[in-house]
């Protein structure tokens, strides 16, 4: 006797493949599927992704270096410096050197996108951490948060130019914001926003008479 | 084979009745015919006996099977071409067969088979890759006919489907009709069209949803003294004209 279930997996799949087989002959709806996102894509690749690059920061290091007595010989360690050259040579950010305070007026009055402070003690603390140390320093960021794309890669070039110096953590980034840097829901809402006007755009043009 | 016993449909709370209180027996290897004005309630009664609709009251029966909790059980032994053609005119005519073969579970060699002899037969041969869309009506009225024989059905409901089709395609359909009654099959069709109702073996006429005469098409003619089978529907029913 056959089966009298409500679902039949020989039904099912003779419905899918006649709808599949329907599809491939739907122009309209082959471009719904594959054109459609495919453009939405571009347009927001355009819109809000891109390489950002020569950001403007200036960098006041104020690391004095540390001198590690290793038993037999010294050894002078100078991280700040290290990381300090690593952001020179990053082409994310283009480098200026000066006092923090003067970074955060150029920050303010829009010279530059970002300060950073390297402290005193940053060599230290790096020496102290690899020795195994429960340490701490902060590498005070002073950054215009109008521009999530920039701050992104800012913080980026910062932590990769700390990691490839000390390669420990015990690093705290203080980061304060001269503009920005709060989200609102609409900020986070918006790309949904567009992406369903568009959808909803192309969804009209497509149902034009051909 | 197919067994009506007061059967009734009832619409919008009971204020539309469709059927009303119909009794018919049908026979295996029998072509009844059931015929009525636009809105007589043959529709309704066919989608009764395939399971599509529930009756209000009174029972059906198709194969021995109670309609509609048994409809899954006797699908694959039934065969439907509706009135509204349910072929899927952005594919071809293979695809739309195939497809049906599918959800009746014939497999690909049993398909490929009878989906050419029934080509040959239904003179759809060289337009099976043609889409519904581009296919004639009298192709597609054809189509739909080979898509509700594709699996060998015991009991076929052809609700219109001789309609709209030329003299030459409807005697064509006709003799394909009796061939397949000489194989046992039992044809249960619905028309409008009286003349061709008399080629049928019975003939059911329905008005208003009731049955109100039944026999051979002679024997019709003979109880109402007239010489065709519209003349007795005419007398029937009284030359109203019904909602279409």
């Amino acid at each position: 006797m056959p089966k009298t279930g409500r679902f039949s997996m020989r039904r099912s799949t003779a419905v899918a493949e006649r709808v599949l087989a329907q599809i491939r002959r739907d122009r309209r709806t082959l471009g719904m599927l594959f054109a459609m996102p495919a453009v939405i894509m571009l347009i927001f690749g355009f819109a809000l992704g891109g390489q950002v690059s020569n950001v403007p920061i200036l960098v006041d290091n104020q690391d004095a270096g540390y001198s590690a007595n290793l038993g037999v010989t010294g050894m002078q360690l100078y991280a700040g410096s290290h990381v300090l050259a690593s952001l020179q040579t990053d082409s994310a950010v283009s480098v200026t050197t000066g006092s923090f305070a003067s970074g955060r007026q150029g920050v303010d009055s829009g010279a530059y996108f970002a300060a950073v402070l390297i402290p005193s003690n940053f060599s230290q603390v790096a020496f102290m951490r690899a020795q195994g140390r429960n340490v701490s320093a902060s590498i005070q960021l002073y950054i215009d948060g109008t521009k999530p794309s920039i701050v992104a890669t800012v913080l980026g070039a910062l932590q990769n130019a700390v990691q490839n110096t000390s390669r420990v953590k015990g690093f705290n980034l203080v980061q304060q914001y001269a503009y920005g840097g709060k989200f609102s829901g609409l900020d986070v809402s918006l790309p949904s926003v567009i992406a369903f006007v568009l959808t909803f755009l192309v969804l009209l043009i497509s149902l034009l008479p051909v | 084979m197919i067994e009506c016993e007061n059967l009734v449909k009832e619409f919008k709370e009971g204020k539309i009745r469709a059927v009303d209180g119909l009794t018919i027996s049908i026979k295996k290897g029998e072509i009844y015919a059931l015929i009525g004005a636009n809105g007589s309630g043959k529709t309704t009664t066919v989608n009764m006996m395939t399971g599509a609709l529930a009756p209000t009251s009174g029972r059906v029966s198709v194969l021995g099977v109670e309609m509609p909790e048994g409809k899954k059980l006797i699908s694959g032994r039934i065969g439907v071409a509706p009135q509204e053609y349910s072929l899927y005119s952005d594919l071809t005519l293979e695809q739309n067969a195939g497809f049906f073969a599918k959800l009746y579970g014939m497999d690909s060699e049993r398909f490929r088979k009878r989906f050419e002899e029934l080509n040959g037969i239904l003179r759809l041969k060289g337009r099976e890759h043609s889409l519904v869309a581009n296919l004639s009506g009298g192709m597609k009225r054809r189509a739909s006919i080979e898509c509700a024989l594709l699996h060998e059905p015991e009991v076929v409901f052809f609700d219109e489907a001789t309609v709209g089709i030329d003299p030459v395609l409807r005697a064509f359909l006709w003799d394909y009709f009796r061939s397949l009654r000489s194989k046992g099959l039992t044809i249960l069709l619905t028309s409008h069209v009286m003349d061709e109702a008399g080629k049928a073996d019975r003939i059911g006429l329905v008005r208003a949803g009731k049955l109100v005469d039944e026999g051979e098409p002679e024997t019709l003619m003979a109880r109402h003294d007239v010489s065709s089978i519209e003349e007795v529907f005419l007398k029937l029913s009284g030359r109203e004209i019904t909602d279409a």
